[in-house]
C-alpha cells in the first residue's frame, strides 16, 4: 500500500497556490480615496474613481474639495501598510482608458 | 441627497482622515467580500468605492459607532449593493455570481511577475486553484476570500458576515478540504492517481 502524502506538506502547497491566487486576483494597487463629487481629480486614481463612485448622483459643482484633499488622498497610493503600492509605470486599466 | 454643510463644502480634516483611516482599514476585506460575491475584479473595485460613498453620506453615524461595529455596518453595505448588483445583472442574465473561468489578473500572472516560461506551469495551478475557488458554495468562498483576500482573522471575518468566528473558521477548513479535493481531482485527470499518489512521472512529492 503506497502510503498518502503528508498532509502538512499538502496543506504547505495548498497555502503556497493560495498566496499566488491572492496576488493575481488583488488588485496591483486600490483606487485612491476619492471624494464623491469629484471627477478625475487624482489623475489616473481619479478618472477610475469617476468610472465609478462619483458618478452617481454627486455634483461637482456643488460639492468642491480643494487640491489639498487630493493630495492626502493621493497618499493612500503610497500606503505600503497592505503591501500595495501603486508603480510608476502602471499602465491604465480599462475604466481609465474608458474615462479619459 | 443631503450632506451636513461641512460635508457639502468638502469635508472637514478630521472627516477626510476618519474616512481615510477607514477605508485603508477596510477596503481589502470588502473587496475580498465583493470578489466572493460577483466573480469580478472591477466589479468589485467599484462597489468598494460605492461602500465608502455610502459611508461619507452617513459619516456622522459611522463615526458615532464603536470601533468594532463599524465594520459590520460597512459589510451591511456590502451586502445590500452586492444583492442589487444580482438584480441588475439578472436583467441580462442569471442571478448567481459569475463564475467565469481564467480572469484577465490570472491570466496575466507570469507577466505580472515577469516569469515567462519557468513559471507557466504554476500560473497552470493558480487558474485552476481559481476555478475551484469560484466553485465552492457561497459561505464557503466568502470565508475563503475574507480570511485570504481580505488577510482577516476567523473573528474579522465573522464580524463582517455576521457569523461566529468558530463557523467561518469551519466554512474555511471546508473550503480548503473541497479545494485540495478538486486539485487532486484535477491532477489525476493528469495523470495522477486520485489517492494522490503518482501514477506518472508529473507526481511531485506525491506517494512515498
Amino acid at each position: 500500500m503506497v502510503r498518502r502524502p503528508v498532509r502538512a506538506a499538502r496543506d504547505a502547497g495548498l497555502d503556497g497556490l493560495l498566496r499566488d491566487w491572492a496576488r493575481a486576483v488583488l488588485p496591483e494597487a486600490f483606487p485612491a480615496l476619492a471624494s464623491p463629487g469629484v471627477r478625475g481629480g487624482a489623475g489616473a486614481a481619479g478618472a477610475k474613481t469617476a468610472q465609478g463612485w462619483t458618478g452617481r448622483g454627486w455634483d461637482p459643482l456643488t460639492q468642491p474639495l480643494g487640491p489639498a484633499f487630493w493630495a492626502a488622498m493621493d497618499a493612500v497610493w503610497s500606503d505600503a501598510g497592505l503591501g500595495f503600492a501603486r508603480p510608476a509605470s502602471r499602465p491604465a486599466g480599462p475604466s481609465d482608458r474608458a474615462a479619459v | 441627497m443631503s450632506l451636513p454643510p461641512r460635508e457639502a463644502a468638502g469635508g472637514s480634516a478630521p472627516s477626510r482622515a476618519f474616512l481615510e483611516d477607514l477605508y485603508r482599514a477596510e477596503r481589502r476585506g470588502l473587496f475580498g467580500f465583493f470578489w466572493a460575491r460577483l466573480g469580478d475584479r472591477e466589479e468589485a473595485l467599484d462597489l468598494v468605492q460605492e461602500v465608502f460613498e455610502r459611508a461619507w453620506r452617513h459619516l456622522d453615524r459611522v463615526r458615532a459607532l464603536p470601533a468594532d461595529r463599524r465594520r459590520a455596518w460597512l459589510f451591511a453595505c456590502a451586502r445590500r449593493l452586492a444583492v442589487d448588483r444580482y438584480r441588475h445583472r439578472a436583467a441580462v442574465r442569471r442571478a448567481e455570481p459569475d463564475i467565469q473561468t481564467a480572469s484577465a489578473a490570472l491570466a496575466a500572472l507570469g507577466q505580472r511577475d515577469g516569469i515567462p516560461g519557468a513559471r507557466a506551469e504554476r500560473a497552470e495551478d493558480v487558474r485552476r486553484l481559481d476555478a475551484a475557488v469560484r466553485a465552492l458554495p457561497a459561505p464557503e468562498r466568502d470565508a475563503l476570500a475574507l480570511m485570504v483576500l481580505g488577510g482577516m482573522n476567523s473573528r474579522q471575518a465573522g464580524s463582517a458576515l455576521g457569523l461566529p468566528p468558530g463557523t467561518v473558521r469551519y466554512h474555511l477548513l471546508r473550503a480548503r478540504r473541497r479545494l485540495r479535493e478538486a486539485l487532486a481531482g484535477d491532477a489525476a485527470g493528469k495523470g495522477v492517481a486520485g489517492d494522490g499518489t503518482a501514477a506518472g512521472p508529473r507526481g511531485p512529492g506525491r506517494g512515498a
